[in-house]
């Protein structure tokens, strides 16, 4: 990518100062920027790691995670403005979900117990129920294909499934031992096509993600997304939180099916 | 050389330039996730299209008395539902028309869409959904992903 970019810069530098500027200065343009990217390395431990602990987050039988995160989006200033958020699920496989996300904006909950899905948002006090699929699994790929809605923390659903193949991987490496509060956790440096991420990844025999920080490196702006996790896995959940009751005053809404042209 | 020093001076600030047009287009927000759920069509979930369409229309007539009537109809929405980590009630980024769109319409065209209602709303529940009376006119608020939108309807009854 950092090639790509680069290419772009030159040709770009090519165009403008075409006539006047040489070749020369465009070998010199480029010697001004960060040395070559060498090429990818593929560690097979990485790659091992990332295996390993996606089989042990697809062996939970249920579990419950919280999770900070920081977002970048780019104001119209161009500047870089980070958002918090804070996500909490509590999931019993294979057909319960409840989360919520908490940030300064909004305060959104979603419950799901097997048969239906709620969408609820207690801000503007509005909830919308749909009939849902029988596994977490589907309702993941029915949110995102008929309503739009990516579930937060989504790799947590996909990795060590069919959707996250670790031959998309280019590059994979050990970057070293990291202290994340009281934990220490191996710290991986992944990348996949634009995406550049790094994974967090605890030690033991029941590895599970200690954190996660995206880049896409096709953006210029090059925004980062950051969570951590903290986990319970096998933790005992009761039935009732997975079922929604409506707060009094909370008014039921349609959720609306995401239109053909806002899928593509 | 000294000319041609200068004018690859000329191209790095062009690249400069460029650069934050570049980010721009790709709407500078995060990816959340590695992986997608939808693999075949290889599609960047987090890819959000918003498509802010601000009419304001400013209308002043001076007679005897200074009338100002300001008609501001903002429609601000995203085309793919807003992601989690969107707002409920506002933008947050918003661009200084989109903060002084507060909407007051007074007919507003049914069907169109606002992220947003006028002040002095009452709820109505009808058929099992909830509208809004605002005025003469009616909203239907709807979940477009996990963020609401309202759409202008005709009285639900």
């Amino acid at each position: 990518m950092l090639v790509r970019t680069m290419l772009g810069s030159l040709s770009v530098i090519a165009l403008l100062g075409a006539g006047t500027a040489g070749a020369e200065e465009v070998k010199a343009a480029g010697d001004s920027k960060p040395a070559e990217a060498t090429a990818p390395v593929r560690e097979t431990r990485a790659i091992e790691a990332l295996q390993r602990m996606s089989r042990n987050l697809r062996s939970l039988k249920s579990f419950e995670v919280t999770s900070h995160s920081d977002i970048d989006r780019l104001d119209d200033a161009g500047q870089l403005i980070k958002f918090s958020n804070d996500v909490t699920y509590k999931v019993a496989l294979p057909n319960r979900l409840y989360a919520s996300i908490v940030n300064g904006r909004a305060n959104r909950e979603m419950y799901y117990d097997g048969q239906q899905f709620t969408l609820y948002g207690k801000k503007l006090n509005y909830y919308a129920t749909v009939k849902a699929p029988a596994t977490v699994g589907e309702l993941v790929a029915t949110l995102d294909e008929k309503y739009g809605i990516q579930l937060p923390l989504t790799d947590l659903f996909l990795w060590g499934t069919d959707h996250a193949p670790v031959n998309d991987i280019q590059a994979a490496r050990y970057v070293g031992a990291s202290v994340l509060g009281k934990q220490v956790c191996d710290q991986y440096a992944y990348r996949q096509g634009e995406v550049d991420w790094q994974l967090w990844i605890s030690r033991g025999d029941k590895p599970l993600p200690c954190k996660l920080a995206i880049v896409d490196s096709s953006d210029a702006a090059r925004p980062q997304a950051v969570m951590s996790y903290e986990w319970r896995a096998d933790a005992r959940i009761a039935a009732s939180t997975f079922k929604f009751t409506a707060p009094k005053n909370a008014h039921p809404i349609v959720l609306n099916a995401a239109s053909a042209a806002d899928k593509q | 050389m000294k000319r041609q020093l200068s004018s690859m001076v000329l191209a790095l600030c062009a690249v400069s330039v460029i650069v934050p047009q570049l980010a721009e287009a790709r709407d500078g927000r995060a990816r959340t996730n590695v992986n997608n759920v939808d693999r075949g069509g290889n599609r960047n979930l987090n890819n959000n299209r918003n498509v802010n369409v601000n009419n304001n229309r400013n209308v002043n007539v001076n007679s005897n008395r200074n009338v100002n009537v300001n008609r501001d109809v903002h429609v601000d929405v995203d085309h793919h539902g807003g992601g989690w980590y969107d707002d409920d009630d506002y933008h947050p980024i918003a661009t200084a028309a989109a903060v002084t769109a507060t909407v007051a319409v007074t007919s507003a065209v049914i069907g169109s869409i606002t992220r947003t209602l006028p002040p002095s709303c009452a709820p109505y529940a009808y058929a099992g959904v909830t509208y809004q009376q605002c005025g003469n006119t009616w909203y239907q608020p709807q979940y477009s992903g996990t963020t609401v939108q309202y759409v202008v309807v005709n009285p639900p009854r």
